[in-house]
């Protein structure tokens, strides 16, 4: 599969992740569409978040994130989709995710971006930071 | 009918409405200027990258807080913004200066206006950098008022919005006349000139300075200074079109700005108008001031020049009108921006000497021309320009007159004479040291009380001493030469009438100038043998001069044959190469005295 990995953050000179090996580790884990709907999520992120693959695919990834930070988010993803310029790919993100329950964790997120034939995915990791309060937002 | 849309179609439409808003976004985040949208209760709905880098923070950190929680304080410690500043129901555009630091200068423009969307509407932000804009002196001022104003206040809160908008006013308005000063007119000229790109046309300033009004402020103190700017003020706001600007710069400067077409002789009659109504005697109390004033035009249909460009160019004008007794109007040319370039690297230097006490005094010989022994010495005072050549006096003294200089310059020649005649008080009690002063010296009151208090710290004999003047400043005899050259005279001061022969002096008019001796112009003596004319015109001066027991002294001696034919002629006294060029003054020893 033809694949364009979009990391303007990454300056490490280590071997770069990809979508699909965060697919394939261990930590729970999310896929986009290029409209930021959910296309899948693992059992990690089932486990951790108490959603349910059903409950989340197609629709928005602005449900599993606080109100205040959603408007932000569709503005980035706008942003992304005129411009594929992104300053939040590829590197730690601590944002709060909102669980199934309505609670919300501080989690580290790291999220790519891929260009494949179909259009653009992102796939992100979610770390939860148990006692952690602090976000970068 | 139209079909229906397919929710595919719904779907791309989406797409294509969040790209054009994602182009939106991105293209308002690379103007300079911070934007931010707030909702009715002041929260952030939308921000640019600009104001993002301007607070520091991420637009993840940004969005939905409230945008006063998040903004810098100003210079004095306080939210450039009130609460109710950020908040929504407002209905109309308001502007404010604020001022966040003055070292590093950092000094914003806030401009918000409603956004006509819903009730109450929101607020749309603007953060404009306006830093390079203000001067830093003027800055400093401006926040030194301000503190000390907020440290010597017992009040504990005063309301920013008026403390803001009185510093907005303060930065942008001149706080005697209440006129545009020169940031407010910079602005101006900017907008002015930016309007020519749409629309050709000229923008013109008038670069006014009014004349000695140091003078005013001297005489009569700055109270009247500064109601007498204001009242100016309001003369010249009164003789222009709506459309013109007034501004005052400082001190005794205010340019009109005119935009639109003015022809350069519509200009000028402009300022012959503006000229006109300063013109009027002012009378307050006590006082009666006939104000006068220079101005410099400079014109442009460039909208690529700049604010200072354009600035400097009325400036030169109004300089070089200021240097021209004939011509109070000048208008910019390249000739003039190369001759008043030249006067102020001059004044430049000429301010250096005279802070640096490096003013070089040079004494040429006054000699009796049987014995060919010195009798005296005219001092005269020599400036390198800025290359390191010896200027002309004739140069530098226009320039130190003009920029009010000459009597500094002069004291020193002064003093540097007293303390040669102080030291040689012994060994060449009989010697005289001439003086020059300028025409403009010698018509204001003052001169002799001064020379004559200098004269006295030196405990030197002022009949030591001479004071050359040249013919034109005794022209119709204005009273105050007459009255400081008698002064002069009657202290032992004698006068000398330099370049006689050059000016307009009558002979006839001779007995009636307070001086005592005559210096005949070289121009005759370099004539002298070989021009019969010339021979005899010298011989008549020298006569009528002895008859009227004045000295004679001629200057620009050469030759021998000079110096014996004006022997033959009486005259007892001459100057020049022959004898000696200008040098540092002689050892004591060296000094033949008779």
């Amino acid at each position: 599969m033809a694949t364009e990995q979009s990391q303007p953050g990454n300056t490490a000179a280590s071997v770069q992740p990809t979508i699909e090996s965060l697919q394939n580790g261990d930590r729970p884990f999310v896929l986009a569409d290029s409209l930021g709907q959910v296309v899948s999520i693992n059992q990690a992120f089932e486990r951790t978040y108490g959603w349910t693959e059903d409950q989340l695919r197609g629709q928005p990834l602005s449900l599993i994130l606080p109100g205040a930070f959603q408007m932000s988010h569709q503005l980035g993803f706008s942003r992304f989709q005129a411009t594929e310029q992104s300053t939040i790919l590829a590197h730690p993100l601590r944002l709060k995710t909102v669980c199934a329950d309505g609670s919300e964790v501080v989690s580290e997120h790291f999220i790519l971006g891929e260009k494949r034939e179909a259009g653009w995915v992102f796939g992100a990791t979610l770390t939860p930071l148990p006692g952690c309060m602090e976000t970068d937002a | 009918m139209p079909e229906a849309s397919t929710p595919k179609d719904e779907t791309a439409l989406v797409v294509e409405l969040r790209r054009t808003l994602g182009r939106l976004d991105s293209a308002l985040g690379q103007i300079s200027e911070g934007l931010v949208l707030v909702n009715a209760i002041g929260q952030v709905l939308w921000t640019n990258a600009s104001f993002d880098k301007f607070v520091g923070k991420s637009r993840l950190e940004i969005l939905g807080v409230d945008l006063h929680g998040i903004l810098p304080l100003n210079i004095v410690g306080e939210p450039i913004l009130t609460i109710e500043q950020t908040r929504g129901g407002l209905l109309k555009t308001v502007f404010v200066t604020v001022i966040l630091s003055d070292d590093p200068v950092h000094a914003l423009e806030i401009e918000w206006r409603p956004v006509v969307t819903e009730v109450p509407n929101p607020l749309m932000f603007s953060f404009r950098d306006v830093s390079a804009r203000i001067s830093f002196d003027e800055l400093q001022q401006k926040s030194q008022q301000i503190e000390d104003k907020w440290l010597s206040t017992s009040k504990k809160y005063i309301d920013l919005q008026s403390k803001q908008l009185a510093l907005a006013a303060m930065v942008m308005k001149c706080p005697v006349t209440g006129l545009p000063n020169r940031r407010g007119l910079r602005a101006r000229i900017a907008i002015a000139l930016q309007q020519l790109r749409r629309r050709p046309g000229l923008v013109t300033l008038l670069f006014c300075d009014l004349n000695r009004f140091k003078e005013v402020n001297d005489s009569y103190g700055h109270q009247v200074g500064d109601e007498l700017l204001i009242e100016l003020g309001k003369r010249l706001q009164s003789t222009l079109r709506p459309e013109d600007v007034l501004a005052r710069l400082g001190g005794d400067e205010f340019v009109v700005l005119s935009p639109g077409v003015l022809t350069p002789m519509a200009a000028v009659q402009l300022a012959e108008r503006l000229q006109a109504v300063v013109s009027k005697p002012w009378i307050s109390q006590d006082y009666s001031i006939t104000p006068s004033m220079s101005v410099g035009i400079a014109s442009t249909d460039d909208s690529e020049v700049t604010v200072d460009e354009l600035l400097r160019r009325a400036d030169l004008a109004m300089y070089a009108a200021k240097g021209s007794d004939e011509r109070s109007i000048t208008i910019y040319d390249n000739v003039i921006d190369a001759q008043v370039r030249r006067g102020v690297l001059i004044k430049r230097q000429l301010q250096s000497a005279i802070d640096g006490d490096l003013l070089k005094v040079d004494f040429q010989p006054i000699v009796d021309l049987k014995s060919q022994d010195s009798i005296g010495f005219e001092a005269l005072v020599r400036i390198r320009d800025f290359e390191g050549a010896w200027m002309a006096p004739i140069e530098f003294i226009s320039v130190a007159e003009s920029v009010g200089l000459i009597d500094q310059m002069a004291d020193l020649v002064l003093r540097r004479c007293l303390a040669v005649l102080k030291l040689t008080e012994n060994t060449a009690p009989d010697l005289v040291i001439s003086i020059n002063i300028s025409p403009m010296q010698v018509c204001r009151e003052g001169l002799a009380g001064r020379m004559i208090a200098i004269a006295e710290r030196y405990e030197v004999d002022l009949g030591r001493l001479a004071v050359e003047v040249t013919e034109s400043v005794l022209i119709d005899r204005p009273r105050t030469v007459i009255n400081e050259l008698n002064t002069l005279r009657s202290v032992g001061c004698r006068i000398y009438l330099d370049d006689f022969g050059t000016g307009y002096s009558s002979m006839s008019r001779l007995f009636q100038l307070p001086i005592d001796a005559i210096k005949i112009d070289r121009s005759f003596t370099a004539g002298l043998l070989n021009c019969p004319r010339r021979r005899v015109v010298v011989e008549s001066m020298i006569r009528l001069s002895l008859d009227l027991g004045l000295d004679v002294i001629a200057e620009g001696v050469e030759l021998e044959a000079q110096a014996e034919a004006l022997l033959a002629m009486g005259c007892l006294k001459g100057q020049g190469f022959l004898f000696g060029h200008p040098a540092p003054f002689p050892q004591p020893a060296e000094i033949l005295v008779p």
